[in-house]
């Protein structure tokens, strides 16, 4: 099965290592630039497996574009991916399902999406 | 590139012949081995090192799971990076190492075979040259830089099966206090790892940076929002350096050509090291001197450290860089006047709006202007000056 991660960075090149990365562990990668963007992408239809949320963005932060998601009844797993210090406590209050800090290894990110994928899951 | 020395690889036919006769009969005449080899022989010589030795001396088990307390935070930064060198070897006899800066080493990651060696160095295994002689720990910390070290090379006879090479890690304050080696049984090997060990060990020594950025500086000064946030917008270029670093890894492991993921790497590092430092001078609180500062350089660094800030904001700084002149002042000071002048004209800006820097000198004075338009279309002029450099 191939798992789908919605992956959500204003950072050109940290979008494109995610995507190469995870691509390379089997994973199908759809890159969003903004929180605008990857709201638009669940309106269309997408569903990924797991979307990981960079906290500083222009336009929604990461924390805003989940209350956003789940505000639309969304309850695809979300990772809050930050370099705030207290990424934890962030991601525990706005009820993200995990959080990595950067900076972070490929190791960390892999294994926190792993975490949360379903035994058996159809994703598009 | 920082450690690299152009040395041509070695005749091991030679060396081997060279290595014997230094052994046996010293340095008395020139021998066909390369200059950092040679310096190193004769330190391994003069401190009293056994050429014969079959493997280095070793902790006991109980001095060595206190090393390795103490050392637990190096430990654990370079640690992913051993993980990345070791995944680029994937498939050869490999070691990758890292040991603290008086070269005792705090951890070996490799290979089953070459891992359960017993003659091969372990972590507690001491490397420095005088009781290890000339390897790819010990000459790493004595030259103050790259190096490495084929067969028989190495001045103890135990370490002649290896190519080594090693590059130190260079601490916040500037001192070495560790190295990252790798030790392989074939030459093409290690030619393979070099490039990804000079971005594993420049990306460990910003990762370290910008460890002692978060934890040191904290206490001292409760940050405003705004320091907070360019603190995670530097710390984002080491995020993406290390990424990149990983996938050079896995690009090297599958055969693959790195060099531009691996030059990637090691410029977003590079922009890292650029940034912190400014960072550092934008929270300092202790003055700093007058000293000669480059003001285009300057405006260059505020104008990329900003950039994130900026995309947030929705605003765009418009920076066309002219003429370099110089100015004396406190580089602290006068970059917090500007990051002041920086937010408040990012503050008042109009959304998807220019905000326009240009610097100007009389004969005294350098002025740099930062022109911000706010929402009901007025233009408002943000500026800063320094002493002219006489």
């Amino acid at each position: 099965m191939t798992f789908h991660l919605l992956a959500v960075d204003d950072e050109a090149d940290f979008r494109a290592s995610l995507a190469m990365l995870f691509e390379l562990e089997g994973f199908k990668v759809t890159l969003a630039s903004h929180g605008q963007e990857a709201l638009s992408l669940f309106d269309a239809g997408l569903q990924p497996h797991v979307v990981l949320l960079d906290q500083r963005m222009p336009g929604l932060t990461g924390t805003e574009v989940l209350q956003r998601l789940r505000k639309k009844g969304r309850s695809t797993p979300a990772i809050l991916v930050s370099a705030t210090l207290d990424a934890d406590k962030l991601a525990a209050e706005y009820g993200f399902e995990g959080y990595v800090r950067k900076p972070c290894g490929l190791d960390e990110l892999v294994q926190t999406v792993r975490r949360l994928l379903p035994e058996s899951a159809e994703g598009t | 590139m920082r450690f690299y020395q152009h040395a041509p690889q070695p005749d091991l036919n030679q060396v081997r012949a060279a290595w014997r006769q230094f052994v046996e009969r010293g340095n008395e005449e020139p021998l066909p081995v390369r200059p950092h080899i040679l310096r190193a022989w004769a330190r391994s010589a003069r401190a009293g090192c056994n050429p014969l030795l079959p493997r280095a001396d070793v902790l006991t088990a109980p001095d060595t799971v206190a090393l390795l307390h103490q050392e637990k935070h190096l430990i654990d930064i370079a640690t992913p990076f051993m993980i990345a060198l070791s995944r680029a070897a994937a498939g050869e006899r490999h070691a990758a190492m890292l040991a603290d800066g008086t070269g005792r080493l705090l951890k070996v990651i490799g290979d089953q075979e070459t891992v359960a060696d017993e003659n091969f160095p372990r972590a507690g295994s001491l490397l420095s040259e005088a009781a290890a002689g000339a390897n790819g720990v010990g000459t790493t910390l004595a030259e103050g830089g790259y190096v490495d070290l084929v067969g028989p090379e190495h001045f103890i006879e135990g370490f002649h099966a290896y190519t080594c090479q090693g590059a130190p890690l260079v601490g916040p304050s500037n001192v070495p206090i560790g190295v990252l080696s790798t030790s392989v049984r074939r030459l093409e090997t290690a030619t393979k790892l070099r490039d990804i060990l000079f971005c594993a060990s420049e990306s460990a020594e910003c990762e370290l940076l910008s460890s002692w950025l978060s934890e040191s500086l904290l206490p001292k000064r409760a940050l405003e929002a705004a320091l907070e946030a360019l603190r995670q917008d530097v710390v984002q270029r080491i995020a993406m350096a290390r990424l990149q670093l990983e996938l050079a890894a896995k690009q090297i492991a599958a055969g693959a050509d790195a060099t531009t993921t691996v030059r990637a790497a090691q410029q977003l590092s590079q922009k890292f090291r650029r940034q912190a430092a400014m960072w550092r001078n934008l929270v300092g609180d202790e003055p700093s001197s007058p000293e000669p500062i480059a003001l285009g350089d300057l405006m260059q660094d505020f104008v990329e450290l900003l950039e994130t800030e900026a995309r947030v904001a929705s605003v765009k700084l418009v920076w066309v860089r002219d003429d370099q002149f110089f100015v004396l002042d406190d580089i602290r000071a006068l970059s917090q006047r500007l990051l002041e002048r920086f937010l408040s004209a990012m503050h008042i800006a109009a959304p998807q709006s220019d905000i326009g820097i240009t610097l100007a000198r009389s004969s005294n004075q350098a002025v740099i202007t930062l022109s911000a338009v706010s929402q009901s279309g007025e233009a408002l002029p943000y500026t800063c000056s320094a002493p002219i450099l006489k």
